[in-house]
């Protein structure tokens, strides 16, 4: 764990603290102010990212420092949640702005890297940003599927709100998880001439991909009768995520094609 | 539906497996012919929904992805080394799956290396290496290491003086180089920034020693390392590699019918194959090793992906997200 004397660190950190209280303030029933605070946060962590980028001098998505940067505006998802699919959630997605510039600020490093040939592609920015817009969307599911296994004293009605609303949110980051995949299937057979390289990243990647489909044939199955299961399926999604965003990346056990990352 | 699920947990369950093998043995496993039968079972569970789908005439998002998922299949098969064995026996096409070719700068040859037991094919036409390049970043910083692996890296920037500590004195970077070169003017040997063809960037340093001492030392970009026993400290100034280029011709009936520069991520399409830059000599850069690449198949699996992606934007966003009808979301 290091603490970044930078002025990249310090902007990390001032979203970091204006999301926390941003969650506080909404917390307390100070609605409009935690939103206000949470654009604010927003705009704070966008300036995160614009400076990273001119001090790169390419898109940051590179390595992990930049992936979780980027994961940490989230802003303008929450408003197409909570206006276009009606489903709120915005001090969740406060909470998981927090967690996800947390490794930025705290664990990964930030020294800067150059390109290496392999990622000078028009595909390298597409192929992260749907991968990176689909986690947001599954780590949004998985936080509805949460609160729906550990809600209690709600009504019926209430529970089912739950479930439909983490269902709605893999309905929306499926097909950027499924665009993702095939944007970076092409991406290989263009760099290395392998459409599929059967490398760990992709074949967790894949296995991610066939956990979504296969809720999808289950509730598709038993619509909401089976509701908590579910929900530990949207749950156990994410898990697959996370292994493979970072313990791919970060176990010596997996030696492959997208170790740059690291 | 059952069983689907099942099949699919199978599926993830081979991915991780797959996973923990390394890609070299999980490409073996997953193209081993026990793993044929899988591949086959699901390729006819998908034609038997896809069917489903055509009768019912409704679910227009599930049917393209489904077909999508389909062709991919077909198309990865039809492209694969079993693949290419059909094809020669069915269809008399007789191609090279895929191979590497080595070669030398102003070289040119059709022979394809086809796999690590040396095996040669050979192509219908040739390939000519007119030259083999590689760019560099312009290197940020200039690394200085004591033999003890004390280091220190400084930015690159003309005459401004950095300190090496109260041991070892200072160090100033005096000039930079595009192209250095040696020549000699009366027998004199004199060190030029050549503005002729050529690339051999470097830097003058200069380092202050405590004793008073001075000595001015030349860090090459492409020569990393490069020291004498006497030096008390290892310069180096690379900038990582920025691109490999391999300019090339195809030669057919000894005519230049293309020329391209192959680099990563943008491979030459030619009769049937894709040309990819792989690999280079390391030591004096005079040779280019190309990955050679049968196309077969390669449409096919590009029509599966784009209804693949058509049908899950279709199915997800367009039917069931923006519906204003919600019964949907109830499942069955």
């Amino acid at each position: 764990m290091e603490i970044k004397y930078t002025a990249q660190g310090l902007l990390i950190y001032v979203s970091m603290a204006i999301y926390i209280l941003a969650f506080f303030f909404t917390l307390i029933k100070y609605r409009k102010t935690g939103l206000n605070l949470y654009v604010i946060g927003f705009i704070a962590a966008l300036c995160s990212f614009a400076y990273r980028w001119h001090h790169v001098n390419h898109i940051p998505m590179q390595n992990l420092f930049e992936v979780f940067l980027c994961l940490g505006m989230l802003y303008p998802v929450s408003l197409f949640c909570d206006k276009i699919l009606r489903v709120g959630g915005y001090a969740a997605d406060m909470l998981i702005g927090v967690i996800v510039l947390f490794p930025a600020g705290f664990v990964f490093k930030s020294e800067p890297q150059q390109l290496p040939p392999a990622l000078q592609s028009w595909l390298f920015a597409p192929h992260v940003a749907a991968y990176m817009l689909s986690y947001i969307f599954m780590s949004k599911a998985a936080f509805w599927a949460f609160a729906h296994l550990t809600t209690v004293k709600n009504t019926h009605q209430a529970i089912v709100h739950q479930e439909i609303a983490a269902y709605k949110m893999v309905c929306a980051g499926f097909p950027l998880l499924t665009l993702g995949l095939i944007l970076g299937s092409y991406w290989g057979q263009c760099a290395w001439g392998d459409f599929w390289g059967w490398d760990p990243k992709e074949l967790w990647s894949l296995a991610s991909w066939l956990f979504y489909v296969g809720y999808f044939h289950f509730r598709s199955m038993y619509g909401i009768k089976y509701s908590r299961i579910n929900s530990i399926w949207v749950i156990l999604g994410l898990v697959l995520i996370l292994i493979t965003l970072l313990w791919v990346n970060l176990s010596r056990l997996f030696h492959g094609l997208h170790s740059y990352a690291t | 539906m059952l069983i689907v699920l099942i099949f699919i947990f199978t599926l993830i369950l081979f991915c991780i497996y797959g996973a923990f093998l390394g890609a070299d043995r999980a490409q073996e496993f997953f193209n081993s012919p026990s793993m044929s039968t899988p591949w086959f079972v699901l390729l006819i569970m998908l034609s038997a929904r896809l069917f489903i789908f055509l009768k019912s005439a409704r679910n227009f998002g599930l049917l393209l992805i489904h077909l999508g998922c389909i062709l991919i299949l077909a198309g990865a098969m039809y492209g694969s080394q079993t693949g290419h064995l059909f094809q020669r026996k069915f269809f008399q096409i007789d191609k090279i799956h895929r191979g590497q070719m080595l070669i030398g700068q102003g070289q040119e040859t059709s022979q394809v290396v086809l796999g690590r037991d040396g095996r040669i094919g050979q192509l219908p036409f040739s390939i000519k290496l007119n030259e083999f390049r590689i760019e560099y970043y312009e290197p940020k910083f200039l690394q200085i290491q004591t033999r003890q692996g004390q280091l220190w890296k400084f930015p690159i920037e003309l005459n401004t003086e950095f300190d090496l500590g109260s041991v070892f004195g200072k160090v100033k970077i005096l000039r930079k180089f595009q192209n250095f070169r040696i020549i000699l003017d009366n027998n004199i040997r004199k060190i030029i920034d050549s503005n002729e063809p050529g690339y051999n960037p470097a830097i003058e340093v200069q380092i202050e020693y405590l004793t008073g001492e001075t000595i001015n030392q030349y860090v090459f970009e492409n020569f990393g390392g490069h020291s004498h026993p006497q030096d008390k400290f290892l310069l180096s100034c690379t900038g990582a590699i920025r691109d490999f280029i391999s300019d090339i011709a195809i030669v057919e009936n000894r005519n230049t019918v293309a020329r391209k520069n192959i680099e990563v991520n943008h491979p030459l399409h030619y009769g049937g194959y894709y040309f990819y830059q792989q690999s280079y000599d390391e030591q004096g850069y005079q040779f280019s090793i190309l990955s050679v690449v049968s196309d077969s198949g390669l449409s096919i699996v590009y029509s599966g992906y784009l209804m693949l992606v058509a049908g899950v934007f279709w199915h997800f966003w367009l039917s069931s997200l923006f519906k204003t009808k919600e019964k949907h979301l109830y499942g069955n």
